[in-house]
């Protein structure tokens, strides 16, 4: 099911209101309103609406939209009656008949046949020169100063809207009612259309008001009262020529009600001249025969209905159609509807972690900083308190399967800590044992320095730091173990930052005789 | 273990652990994957201490749950005490549960009862190893631990680095696993983290359901953000090709002594309004503590000022297609006199209207942006003004290039915000979105003629509204702007 003006009236509004919100509370409240529709209509406009409908049950009373369908309807009836009333009124006038000159037939079907085509010439003229020349009709004198002093009249509301505003004195459902009618305007390619036709809808309520009165009128008079009609006029026009005209006017119905056609002698008869108080065909003044000049009315009511008010119903019924297909095919491609539909159509997908899964450690542990705080570097280890125990050699520990010396890792031992290479040992590898048997061999040892080399990727984590813990607890305290830092095979040699990092792992033991050594 | 209650059960939807030995890129692979730069990700070892659950959820309903544990700390050990204690392979899932009821609350075996725990409740493994780094049989420790949960289980090779030893790993981690899959995820794309979601689904068959239906909601969730995307820029291009500022100058003041500092503020606010959209954008990919700037650019012109002059050498349109677009709309403008006198013209309007074209591209490449936008319009619609003083209005921008190179710095940001994994904790660049060929110029430089003209037109008819534009307009360029947005990503849309 497609829109309507109150739902497009409401969807403007909305999307007036929706731009001062936060775009999170937006995306809640239309999920929410997403869920309940399920399924969804697949169909953007019934989704629209949908979502309209959920958006008034949740504000409650009458929506702006459905206050200005009301308000439409309530213009209408005005239209209707008043069109009725001037109608009655009109008839009146061009009927009045008190005995002495009768009802001139050319003022009649001048007003409510010749004034009628001309308005619908000029309705329907513009409407095409519009739809030919758009923006042509802007140029015509009259039409462009009228535009004008509409725009001036509706910037002259704004400024007295906004001053009400900064006073704080507007009331809500006008500031949101302007709201929307200034997104309206913006809009203005889409909704000219649904302005301008339904325009020319209430504009031809009145007329098919006006034109029923009038015929109500009309007939009430034929049959409650006597009304003589005549045609005068001071052209010079003879009884056949009229007659020719008003055949002509009547040739649409003639076949079907040959009464309402004005015959030849009816013309002829009915000439009347106001100077002679007479009709030119009558004898001392009287009307050649009472019941002819009568004659008129079948002729002048049915021309009015025909000329005037079914013209104005076509008019009228075309204009609520092509109302009723520019709201249906109003564009909801725009990017403040399409955020709308966005918010509607995309379910809400989180990823982001919401809490953690695990609370608090056991005491002691983790040393590390917790996962949300900066990192803090541990203070250095102390310094030691005499110099470590002297060596010359030193027990080779391989940590996780760091590849045994070759030459260049022997050589640079002995450069940088002038020790030769003696036992080599593993840790750290998949078996724990080997590592049991290294701290072992590390006890039984004595006067060896201890080199733990390591790879740089590997991390100075819990198992180093327990390894070197237990080392320091097999080899006493001031024998100097070094963990000795080499690159990968094939590989960068460690990096400054490696090192730091390094040396910041291995600061939690502060262990002074514990150094780190890039190899 | 105590549990937040806000977290979800791990028994309600597939739970995948993201485990493996320290500093390997289980956070990294998590930040990618659940697209979230909070995570810490930091070269220190145990900067993750605790578990961390980042569940996938549709409208709060959780469809897969990944959890970042802490690294395998002391997993020789670990196996050691599993395997002193091992009477026969049926009982080995026991076991490690035995194990956790030993140590958990102790201050032993902390990191590895964390990481097992999800594991031993349900989760499936996701073992992380750095493809980058030499393979050392000192894994098979943590690799038979993870068997002996007799969980299903893939292994990620993370190959964030230049180094490549994946091969090694995989010769070693089918033995253990049977999927392996490569992943970098500091350059993962988002077909590519697709891809993975959808081998998560061969882990366990009643999951995948489950996992089919986050796949559908990730790519839906991808489309919204093309689609959001757009509309920012759309903005940002509409907001800055109307803008004006408003400005009043005391009688007596010479308006031209103040023109540096109102060019000043005039510039500001279009500044400004560029660092909204980007923050949006940004905001958009759930990028909320990235940086965006270095020094190192491969294109400098990202990281300058939107009125700097070598952004305005680099971006935009080039002054040949400008030079075509003012000579193409001279003609055409020409063209109309023709038409209203029948060409009785002989083409001479469109002719005249192609050279008045050239002289006025002549007239603005010849010029600094700045000087040429103060001199050439930017303070204008003077009025009697209120008060004291006289009303001058500068703007909107009147240069032609001024959309070309908003757009092209926009589409730039837009290509290195998609590019950029939630991993990364560098500085971003553009080079990390731009197509590698060394281009010196940026995006709008390679559309078609047709496009150009098209965009041009658009930015007319926004230059040529009076705030606010007709949606129509707006309508228009969004639809342009989307088809650019589109193009950038790659990803084609959801069937849906």
């Amino acid at each position: 099911m497609g829109m309507d003006l109150a739902d497009v009236i409401d969807l403007e509004a909305q999307l007036a209101l929706d731009e001062q919100e936060d775009a999170e509370a937006l995306r809640d409240r239309d999920r929410a309103i997403a869920t309940a529709l399920d399924p969804a209509p697949a169909d953007d406009r019934a989704l629209l609406r949908a979502w309209l409908a959920a958006l008034r049950e949740r504000s409650g009373g009458a929506s702006l939209g459905r206050r200005v369908a009301q308000a439409r309807r309530l213009l209408g009836v005005a239209a209707g009656v008043g069109g009725l009333a001037i109608g009655v009124g009109t008839a009146s006038a061009a009927l009045a008949y008190d005995g002495r000159d009768p009802v001139n037939t050319m003022t009649f079907l001048w007003i409510f046949v010749g004034v009628q085509l001309l308005l619908l010439f000029v309705l329907l003229a513009s409407l095409l020169l519009r739809r030919l020349l758009p923006g042509a009709a802007r140029g015509v004198p009259g039409v462009g100063l009228l535009g004008g002093a509409v725009r001036q009249l509706g910037a002259l509301c704004v400024r007295a809207v906004e001053r009400a505003r900064g006073r704080g004195t507007l009331e809500r459902p006008v500031e949101d009612a302007l709201s929307a009618l200034r997104r309206i305007r913006r809009r203005g390619t889409f909704y000219g259309p649904i302005e301008r036709w339904s325009l020319v809808a209430v504009m031809q309520v009145f007329a098919v008001a006006f034109n029923i009165g009038a015929l109500a009128r009309c007939l009430q008079l034929v049959a409650f009262s006597d009304i003589a009609f005549a045609w005068s006029t001071t052209l010079t026009i003879e009884p056949a020529t009229l007659h020719g005209v008003v055949d002509a006017l009547a040739a649409p119905w003639a076949w079907l009600l040959p009464d309402a056609a004005p015959s030849a002698e009816l013309v002829t008869v009915t000439r009347y001249a106001r100077i002679e108080g007479a009709y030119l065909a009558a004898s001392a003044g009287r009307a050649p025969d009472p019941l002819l000049i009568g004659g008129w009315w079948p002729f002048l009511v049915v021309a009015t209905a025909f000329y005037g008010l079914l013209p104005r119903l076509a008019v009228w019924g075309a204009a609520r159609a092509f109302v009723g297909r520019a709201v249906r095919r109003l564009p909801v491609d725009t990017p403040d509807v399409l955020r709308v539909l966005r918010r509607l159509r995309f379910p809400r997908v989180e990823t982001r972690a919401p809490a953690r899964l695990s609370g608090a450690g056991p005491s002691g542990a983790p040393a590390f900083s917790d996962a949300d705080e900066p990192y803090v570097p541990p203070p250095p280890p102390p310094r030691p308190a005499e110099p470590a125990a002297p060596a010359d050699r030193c027990a080779l520990v391989r940590w996780r399967d760091t590849p045994a010396p070759g030459d260049a890792v022997r050589v640079s031992v002995r450069e940088r800590l002038g020790w030769d290479v003696g036992e080599v040992h593993t840790a750290g590898g998949a078996d724990y044992a080997e590592e049991r048997a290294t701290i072992a061999a590390l006890a039984a040892s004595t006067g060896d320095a201890v080199l733990v080399l390591a790879e740089v990727f590997e991390a100075p984590d819990k198992a180093m730091l327990a390894f070197l813990r237990a080392v320091r607890e097999a080899v006493g305290g001031r024998r100097a173990v070094v963990v000795g830092l080499v690159g990968a095979p094939g590989g960068a040699a460690p990096s400054s930052g490696d090192a730091r990092l390094w040396r910041d792992g291995l600061a939690r033991l502060a262990d002074p005789y514990l150094e780190l050594e890039v190899l | 273990m105590t549990v937040d209650p806000t977290s979800p059960p791990l028994d309600s939807a597939p739970v995948f652990a993201v485990v493996g030995r320290v500093n390997k890129g289980k956070s990294s692979i998590i930040a990618t994957l659940a697209e979230d730069d909070s995570v810490p990700v930091d070269p220190h070892p145990g900067t993750t201490t605790e578990c961390r659950v980042y569940p996938v959820r549709v409208e709060g309903r959780t469809l897969f749950t990944l959890v970042d544990t802490p690294g395998f700390e002391q997993a020789p050990r670990a196996l050691d005490w599993l395997r002193s204690r091992e009477e026969s392979a049926a009982a080995r899932s026991d076991l490690v549960a035995a194990f956790l009821e030993a140590f958990e609350g102790t201050d032993d075996f902390v990191e590895e009862c964390r990481l097992l725990r999800p594991i031993v409740d349900g989760a499936s493994i996701l073992y992380v190893v750095d493809g980058t780094q030499p393979y050392r049989p000192n894994y098979e420790a943590e690799m038979e631990i993870l068997r002996w949960t007799g969980r299903a289980g893939m292994a990620l090779v993370n190959r964030i680095g230049d180094a490549d030893h994946a091969a090694a790993w995989r010769r070693a981690l089918d033995q253990y696993f049977k999927t392996v899959r490569d992943f970098d995820a500091h350059a993962v794309t988002f077909r590519e983290r697709i891809r993975l979601l959808e081998t998560f689904r061969e882990l366990r068959e009643p999951w995948r359901a489950a996992i089919d239906e986050a796949i559908e909601a990730l790519v839906g969730e991808r489309d919204r953000r093309r689609a959001e995307g757009a509309d920012v820029l759309t903005t940002l291009l509409v907001d800055a090709l109307t803008l004006t500022l408003d400005v009043t100058v005391a009688e007596g003041e010479e308006p031209r002594a103040r023109r540096g500092e109102l060019e000043q503020r005039f510039h500001d606010a279009l500044r400004t309004r560029e660092q909204e959209a980007r923050r949006a954008i940004e905001q958009l990919y759930g990028h909320r503590r990235a940086r965006w700037a270095t020094a190192d650019l491969a294109r400098p012109v990202f990281d300058e000022d939107l009125f700097a002059e070598r952004t305005w050498e680099a971006l935009g349109l080039t002054p040949k297609q400008l030079l075509a677009l003012y000579t193409a709309a001279g003609a055409v403008a020409g063209g109309a006199v023709d038409a209203a006198v029948g060409g009785a013209s002989l083409l001479a309007g469109a002719a005249m209207g192609a050279l008045s074209g050239v002289g006025v591209w002549a007239w603005q490449a010849g010029r600094r942006f700045a000087r040429a936008a103060s001199l050439g319009g930017l303070v204008e619609g003077m009025r009697a003004g209120w008060g004291s003083g006289r009303r001058y209005r500068i703007g909107p921008h009147a240069h032609r290039n001024f959309p070309w190179v908003l757009l092209d710095r926009a589409l730039l940001h837009y290509q290195g915000v998609l590019a950029r994994t939630h991993a990364r904790r560098d500085a971003a660049t553009v080079a990390d979105g731009a197509p590698g060929d060394g281009s010196e110029r940026g995006v709008v430089a390679a559309l078609s003629d047709g496009e150009r003209r098209h965009l041009d037109r658009l930015f007319t008819r926004v230059r040529k509204s009076r705030p606010p534009v007709p949606g129509a307009v707006e309508s228009d360029l969004y639809e342009a702007i989307a088809t650019l947005v589109s193009r950038i990503d790659g990803t084609p849309p959801s069937a849906s």
